[in-house]
């Protein structure tokens, strides 16, 4: 292990390290990272020998629409549809043993009344779910061949102008949209029809098992028990497992209170009132697991996703996020004087990235308090569940027809924290909302790596200095890097190469390959599951009196409110100006 | 007395426990569905919310399906299109070097 020597010299106390190599199998940041690699690596390994099949599936896309969908550019033809669903077909993680490890790795499903529907459904109850559903998909189905038909006419008639008249392209371009939502409502009124049996029980009992002996076995090479461990395993994970099942339940899910935030209230519950059982501490273990899903989170950040939204949109996320980061890191510091420059710089993450992701990533890489990662979470949870319903309302009611999908979904991409709110707010709005909302939040993802390594660094060479009051050399600063960071960026640059030379190879081989097979398919399967034991971890060893005495004076809220105000104007002043001023051709395409 | 003391302790945190856990069950199965039926543009987003079949707790893009289907339609959308500003364009490079341009300024003269 690292060897530490602690020196006090006139009240100042200073710990200097000195870097040893068994750092690499003897410390949680080290193990992050291996057990982060090994799954992305299984990931590559199941899915990279699939690239020739997943090929060919866009190949038979390209040769069947896309000659047609070329033959104008002037509107987005049905064919140019049928060449984008054709493309999106090829997906990577549908081969047999992406399907396995889907249905291994299944959280609780989605219940109403009765919890037993999280983890079983017998055939009878499926099959008289499937025939419930059936009707519905039926009228959907209807209502899909109808529109159709009226978009085929519709664009038939702007063909037969050989697209030149911009009152019949406007009316084709009406259609298809008409007709697109449609499909869109009958697609998933037919996953709906055609809901199956399941039980979960096994799943979740082999994937428990699985995790006890990945976290379990790196603990023996860290001087802990691996018996302790196990038992106590058995309580993180069955509260984990409580999570989800709190979060699908069908009014939670509407108001999107996720499994972060069940994780974090029902270890906390349990911690304050019963207490967390003494067992139970040798497997909560925030950092480790934290420090591992932050190293399957690397590999999701990909560069070449910053151009999809154009230039309008990079402005919009890219130049207002760290602007309003800095402006109200500031404030917190100058006017109103936040104890812990820690936990104003995890509330400014959240706050002006993208919400819990960001928290986390932040909080790892200053090394926050715990309590101040869930402070930080739980004012951007409560923030996000208002502003989820506000901005929609907001945006209908006082923004011009005309801008209410592109305009208002910028403004609701880049400041709702999370994605998933992000989506309902802007499928409310419409189909282009919704694609404009994410993607400017998904732009605003890729800064999560940004914003770690330049906090990671901000903290190693300035207010550790300040606080040790010594100055570090080189040796120093990597002895205090969190090495999960590296970790995180590795998988970052890794993911990105494989991803744009997919691309280069296929248009479209990337997303088939990377997006939806080695991460869909892999890494993201076990992140969620890795964050919310971390959160559950969180919730048992955080109590209340600690959080109060952090939230004195209720600083971390005015320093959220300024923020999101702040981010509020910018975002909608920068939307404005390079949507509409700076690039309005652009945005015509959209 | 100290064996009492106890006992009433243990007894009053697991009431604790069971008063929370009403708390929830009053959330999900009364107060949040009469909100939801009561505040019309809640009751719209909790339908959106259902037909689609959006996961509005995910925390991440490719936590979120919408996300994928954004980003594939506005790629498609300004390849499509064949315009000269869209891509690595000099403009797109003015705002990547501005985050890291702001980031500095951060650094140097607020931080």
């Amino acid at each position: 292990m690292a060897e530490v020597q602690t020196e006090v010299h006139d009240d100042i106390v200073s710990d200097q390290g000195k870097w040893e190599w068994s750092e690499m199998w003897k410390t949680e940041d080290w193990w992050a990272i291996w057990i982060g690699f090994f799954i992305l690596i299984a990931g590559m390994l199941v899915y990279f020998p699939h690239s020739g099949d997943m090929k060919d599936i866009i190949d038979q896309a390209q040769a069947k629409y896309g000659e047609a969908a070329q033959r104008t550019n002037a509107i987005k033809t049905i064919a140019w549809y049928k060449l984008s669903d054709g493309k999106k077909k090829a997906e990577a993680r549908k081969v047999s043993a992406g399907k396995w490890l889907t249905s291994f790795t299944h959280k609780t499903h989605s219940w109403s009344n009765n919890p037993l529907d999280a983890f079983f459904m017998s055939k009878e109850k499926a099959a008289a779910k499937a025939k419930a559903a059936q009707v519905k998909y039926e009228e959907k189905k209807a209502a899909e061949v109808a529109a159709f038909a009226q978009a085929q006419a519709a664009e038939s008639l702007a063909e037969g102008a050989g697209f030149q008249d911009q009152a019949l392209n406007a009316a084709a371009t009406h259609a298809i949209n008409t007709w697109r939502d449609a499909k869109l409502l009958a697609g998933k009124a037919k996953k709906k029809a055609q809901a199956k049996p399941y039980n979960q029980v096994f799943n979740l009992i082999g994937l428990g098992i699985f995790f006890c002996f990945l976290f379990g076995i790196p603990m023996i090479f860290m001087g802990q028990s691996f018996k302790k461990f196990a038992v106590a395993f058995l309580f993180v994970y069955g509260m984990t497992v409580l999570s989800w099942l709190f979060s699908y339940q069908v009014t939670m899910k509407h108001y999107g209170i996720g499994y972060a935030a069940w994780a974090i209230f029902l270890g906390m519950m349990v911690s304050n009132t019963v207490g967390t059982p003494k067992w139970a501490f040798p497997a909560i273990q925030t950092e480790y697991y934290i420090k591992t899903g932050l190293v399957l989170l690397g590999a999701k950040i990909l560069f070449e996703k910053i151009i999809t939204i154009g230039t309008a949109g990079i402005f919009v996320a890219w130049v207002v996020t760290p602007t309003v980061w800095l402006i109200t890191y500031w404030f917190g510091q100058k006017i109103i004087a936040m104890p812990s420059k820690r936990l104003n710089a995890v509330i400014c993450s959240d706050m002006s990235v993208c919400g819990v992701s960001a928290a986390i990533a932040a909080a790892s890489a200053c090394r926050a308090k715990k309590e101040e990662l869930t402070l930080a979470v739980g004012l951007s949870l409560v923030f996000t569940a208002i502003m989820m319903i506000v901005m929609p309302a907001v945006i209908k009611t006082t923004f011009p027809v005309d801008k209410q999908m592109i305009l208002g979904g910028a403004w609701m991409g880049g400041t709702i924290d999370a994605s998933g709110a992000v989506a309902a707010a802007g499928a409310f709005l419409g189909e282009k909302a919704l694609y404009v909302a994410a993607t400017i939040k998904m732009i605003q993802n890729v800064l999560i790596g940004v914003i770690a390594f330049f906090l990671a660094l901000y903290f190693t060479t300035r207010v550790e200095v300040e606080e040790t009051g010594t100055k570090v050399g080189l040796a120093e600063i990597w002895f205090r890097f969190p090495k999960f960071v590296i970790g995180f960026i590795i998988a970052s640059l890794v993911f990105s190469v494989l991803y744009s030379g997919y691309n280069a190879e296929t248009d479209g081989l990337g997303r088939a390959m990377i997006d939806k097979g080695a991460i869909k398919g892999m890494s993201d399967l076990f992140r969620k599951w890795f964050f919310t034991m971390s959160f559950v971890s969180i919730g048992l060893a955080t109590n209340f009196r600690e959080l109060k005495h952090h939230f004195k004076g209720g600083k971390p809220l005015i320093l959220y409110v300024f923020g999101q105000s702040l981010n509020l104007c910018l975002t909608l002043l920068m939307a404005y100006i390079m949507f509409y001023l700076v690039f309005p051709e652009l945005t015509a395409t959209i | 007395m100290q064996k009492k003391n106890n006992v009433l302790s243990k007894i009053q945190a697991w009431g604790k426990l069971f008063t929370v856990i009403l708390l929830i069950w009053l959330f999900g199965w009364v107060v949040g569905p009469y909100i939801e039926n009561h505040i019309p543009v809640y009751k719209q987003i909790a339908h959106v919310v259902e037909e689609q079949n959006i996961d509005s707790a995910a925390y991440m893009y490719a936590d979120d399906v919408g996300s994928y289907d954004g980003e594939y339609y506005l790629t498609d959308s300004f390849k499509h299109a064949k315009r000269d500003d869209y891509g690595i364009t000099k403009s797109f490079f003015a705002g990547i070097v501005s985050c890291f341009f702001i980031l500095w300024i951060g650094w140097r003269y607020v931080l």
